[in-house]
């Protein structure tokens, strides 16, 4: 189980963005997180995922303070698909993947564990694409490849920051879309960062409302995303509408 | 035939050809199967420390130069351009003054210059901009070049050149620099570690300042070794890691053994061309590699130092 208890956090000379924080991430489920920029959401992934540590509080990580665990074993269970991805030279897809089981080797004279990277090649379409540079695909293919770098770590729980954000509408419903058949697969754990509010009624089970470093409600996404409390939080007004596919926010 | 194995054969025939005219010519020629007493002492005396030390030199180089480029995310760092190889070179040259004719006194002088060198460049530059640190290379550079034309000339203060190699300096060279390289091929896959983010590193579970310490510590012991040898040389580090990943890709597991092999040729090639082309005089090969590497330098920085 993955919770934080009375969790805060200010960058230096800020005031606290996030303030006495008590969260739970659901156990084999989607989980959402959503707010206006600047609520704190991606702190708070930061802090769940060990790139920021708190200024006071815990994450609990298996009831073990996420810090107290080593970095290697941190990485085994948790793994990140960072909103936007920096290359500082050529590599291949399949080099790039295999990087994945860095957490489960030592850091000298390890052996290249090929069998899991090209599973999880094959899971994800990508054997054709093993040999290409990943500077060389579209955008689609290598949000693709990183979430299958992600994947090879073998979490129990992988958090996605804005992972659509720079790609084509096309792409993000087929990303999304393949999130939601890893969640139903394998069981997966995963919490991601969005902002359309659509994508989270549609594709997660359970959401969590940010606004100014405080959590306002949790819930299922038809429980959280209710007109008032959309209006109230990001100050636009909609409408949501019943579809034979769902609800559906609608701005007016 | 496959692209790598085509590379290594060209590289290879290179090399049995330099050596091949290395061992035969110089000041004077003579054949290899009809050696006099005299020949004989040119050879194994003066030759043959040289051209191994050549091979050695332009291998930690060229390796150095690579490591730099790994653990710096620039494509154009190399130990000349970022003052450590003049640094070493100024506190080899305090360490003879000091302790006159233990030659591994200087070889540890070296090093400790090298490591103050790069001290002050990460001190000024500790977010490794990677324009910026170039600068401030070229101005450590700059300033440690300066402080070497200060050091008088006495017995045991002459910079080092591969004109002056003699057996302790190479055997020196060889027992190090080998040491060197073998760390460096243990540590190759730290360079393809380095090429996602500090953040990605971390979520791998890696320390990404742990990676970029181990890969400059090796480069810097590389470069320093090679500089108390054989003197400085410029663009060789930043040359042959730019060709070998145009020919062999840009994984250092394969980078590297291509590096060495093609760095230790290139700097015997000069060397052997020096010693040529106005024998019985020679020009000295670091002046023949800042002639062609400085236009090769433009050529790939007209490329983009991306595509470096």
């Amino acid at each position: 189980m993955l919770k934080a208890e009375h969790l805060t956090f200010a960058y230096p000379g800020q005031p606290n963005l996030i303030q006495d924080l008590q969260i739970t991430i659901p156990e084999h489920q989607i989980t959402t997180l959503i707010g206006p920029n600047g609520s704190g959401k991606s702190t708070l992934l930061q802090l769940l995922t060990r790139q920021l540590r708190p200024t006071s509080g815990t994450v609990f990580l298996d009831d073990k303070d996420l810090w107290e665990l080593d970095a290697q074993t941190s990485a085994q269970k948790i793994a990140i698909v960072q909103q936007q991805h920096q290359l500082y030279d050529e590599i291949t897809v399949k080099d790039l993947v295999q990087l994945g089981r860095l957490p489960y080797q030592s850091t000298l004279f390890s052996d290249p564990d090929n069998e899991n990277t090209a599973s999880i090649l094959q899971q994800l379409n990508l054997t054709e694409l093993a040999t290409k540079l990943v500077n060389q695909l579209s955008g689609g293919q290598a949000q693709r490849v990183w979430l299958a770098l992600a994947l090879n770590q073998h979490p129990q729980y992988l958090f996605l920051d804005e992972p659509t954000t720079y790609l084509d509408l096309h792409y993000q419903a087929r990303f999304l879309a393949q999130l939601r058949a890893l969640n139903q697969s394998t069981g997966l754990t995963i919490v991601m960062i969005l902002h359309d509010l659509n994508q989270a009624l549609r594709y997660s089970d359970y959401c969590c409302l940010f606004a100014n470093g405080q959590l306002i409600t949790t819930g299922t996404p038809d429980e959280v995303l209710t007109a008032e409390r959309v209006a109230s939080t990001f100050k636009i007004n909609c409408d949501l509408v019943q579809t034979d596919h769902g609800p559906v926010l609608v701005q007016y | 035939m496959k692209k790598i194995t085509l590379t290594y054969l060209s590289l290879l025939i290179f090399l049995v050809l330099t050596l091949g005219l290395a061992f035969t010519n110089g000041a004077s020629h003579f054949s290899l199967t009809n050696l006099t007493t005299t020949n004989q002492n040119t050879l194994f005396n003066i030759r043959l420390p040289r051209i191994l030390a050549a091979l050695l030199a332009g291998a930690t180089i060229s390796v150095s130069g690579a490591f730099f480029q790994a653990a710096l995310r620039n494509p154009i760092a190399d130990p000349g351009i970022m003052g450590v190889a003049t640094g070493a070179n100024f506190f080899q040259l305090i360490g003879g003054l000091l302790i006159p004719g233990i030659f591994l006194n200087r070889v540890a002088w070296a090093f400790l210059g090298g490591l103050v060198a790069f001290e002050i460049l990460v001190r000024f530059q500790p977010k490794m901009d990677p324009y910026r640190l170039i600068l401030v290379g070229v101005a450590i550079n700059a300033m440690f070049s300066g402080l070497v034309n200060l050091i008088p000339t006495l017995p045991g203060t002459a910079s080092t050149s591969l004109a002056t190699v003699t057996w302790t300096s190479t055997l020196t060279l060889a027992v190090l620099g080998l040491s060197g390289l073998v760390l460096a091929v243990i540590l190759a896959p730290w360079g393809n570690y380095l090429k996602v983010d500090d953040a990605q590193l971390i979520s791998l579970g890696q320390s990404p300042k742990r990676l970029r310490r181990g890969l400059l510590l090796v480069a810097v012991f590389l470069a320093t070794t090679a500089t108390a040898c054989i003197g400085v040389l410029a663009f060789i580090g930043i040359i042959v890691p730019h060709v070998g990943r145009r020919l062999v890709g840009h994984d250092y597991n394969r980078l590297l053994p291509f590096v060495m092999l093609a760095g230790g040729w290139l700097l015997l090639f000069f060397d052997t061309v020096g010693r040529l082309i106005v024998r019985p005089s020679e020009l000295p090969a670091a002046a023949l590699l800042a002639i062609f590497g400085g236009p090769a330098l433009i050529g790939i920085l007209q490329g983009g130092p991306q595509n470096a």
